[in-house]
Parts: C-alpha cells; structure tokens; sequence
C-alpha cells in the first residue's frame, strides 16, 4: 500500500466519521443511479513541494430539493470548519492531520443538469483548501 | 499622499502588476478546455462557438482606492459549468488551478 494519502479519501472518512454522511452517500465519482442526498468529493487543483501537499477539494451535495441540498451543504460546511490541525482522521489504519484548511468557496448552489438539457437536479458546492503533511521523502 | 501608495502607483509596480495579470491570463488560457480538444458528443458546441470560454479570459481594470490594479477573470456563458462541472462536462476548475498556480 502506498505510503502517500488520497485527500479525498481523507476528506471522506472525516465526514463519515463526524457522522455527517453517511457511508455510502458519499463518494469520489458519481454513481449511475443516484440516491439522495449524496455527496461528490473531488480534488481539482493543487501541488506539493515535497513536504505539504496542498489540495483544493470541491464538495458537491446533492439533495432531493434545494432545501434538502442545502441542509446537507451547511452540515458538511459545519464539519470542515471544525477540522483542524490536531483532528485526527484514520485512512486506511493510518492517523493523518492537516496543518491548515481554508474556505475557498462557501457553499453555493449549481443547478445540476442531466445530458441534452433534461431534468435539473439539486446541488450545492463548497471548496476547501487542505494542507496536509506528507510522509517524509529521503533528503527533505 | 502617504509613501507606500506612492510606490504603488509606481509606474515600475504598475509594469509588474501588468506582466503578472498577462501571465495569470497566459497560464489559464493554456489549462482551459476548447470544444473538440476531446472526443466530442455533439458536432457543435451547443451555446457558443469553439474557444468562446478561453477567450472570455480577460484582463480589466480592479482599483483599489485610488492605486490602479488588474484583475483576470472569466465571463462565459459556460464558465460556472466548466468550473464547477455538470453532468455532461467534467469539473476542469480552470480557475481553481490557476489560483493554486499563483497562491
């Protein structure tokens, strides 16, 4: 198994573990057949100078409504504020910690739209930046 | 006029302000997806025209107060689609990457 961290398994298994989500209402790709409310995590920016991996993650949560989504939205929004640096998170057995997290994007709703303009479901996103220490590289 | 604003409006600063907000451009331009650059669904872009959110890329004027500064940003019909993605179009986040570029 490699020594280095997924951040969006990091950032799923925080939410799971705040009780926040639930497992199997969240995930990294969107599954074929939806079931609400759920929640997308994806990275989509963000490098590392060998020491901090500094990761920008999208959080998409879906909801049967926009009240639903949004209830959902605020939840998860609550729950990343909360994480700090001494929040320990376990993936895959081992204890990670973030250095810092930013708010980039509180919460804003995006209609979600299915292929050739059908049906318009419900979605909030949230974007948070996470600095996460990474396992130490020989010479750094 | 206190000192520090006086070297803000520098017209050395204001070149450097100006070669940073070219190279922010430059850079976002070059990471945006244009229409066809992948297999497409459809023969034609179905708002627009090929290249019209990479174009949209632009540089305007963002003062601060009296000190002149620049500002880059996108003004597609599409870009919050291309940013944030949608069923039909993944999550490029053109500028979520320019930002990490820059930051």
């Amino acid at each position: 198994m490699s020594p280095e961290l997924d951040v969006e398994d990091f950032v799923i298994a925080y939410l799971t573990g705040q009780n926040v989500v639930q497992v199997g209402s969240i995930s990294t790709r969107m599954p074929p057949q939806v079931v609400l409310p759920f929640v997308l995590v994806q990275r989509v920016a963000g490098g590392d100078d060998w020491i901090i991996d500094r990761a920008t993650v999208s959080i998409h949560s879906f909801g049967a409504d926009q009240d639903s989504a949004s209830d959902t939205a605020r939840a998860i929004h609550h729950a990343m504020r909360q994480l700090h640096s001494k929040t320990v998170v376990t993936v895959d057995g081992n204890p990670w910690i973030i250095n810092r997290l930013a708010v980039e994007q509180t919460p804003i709703y995006l209609e979600y739209q299915e292929s050739g303009g059908g049906a318009v479901s419900d979605r909030y996103v949230g974007r948070y930046i996470l600095d996460i220490r990474l396992p130490s590289i020989l010479g750094y | 006029m206190p000192k520090w604003v006086k070297v803000l409006k520098s017209r050395k600063v204001q070149a450097g302000v100006e070669k940073k907000a070219a190279k922010v451009q430059a850079y976002w331009q070059s990471i945006s997806p244009v229409f066809g650059d992948r297999p497409p669904k459809r023969e034609a872009p179905s708002h627009g025209s090929p290249g019209d959110y990479k174009n949209s890329i632009t540089i305007e004027d963002h003062p601060h107060g009296d000190v002149p500064g620049k500002r880059v940003k996108d003004t597609d019909f599409k870009a919050k689609w291309i940013e944030f993605g949608n069923s039909h179009m993944p999550e490029y986040a053109p500028r979520a990457k320019t930002k990490a570029q820059f930051s």
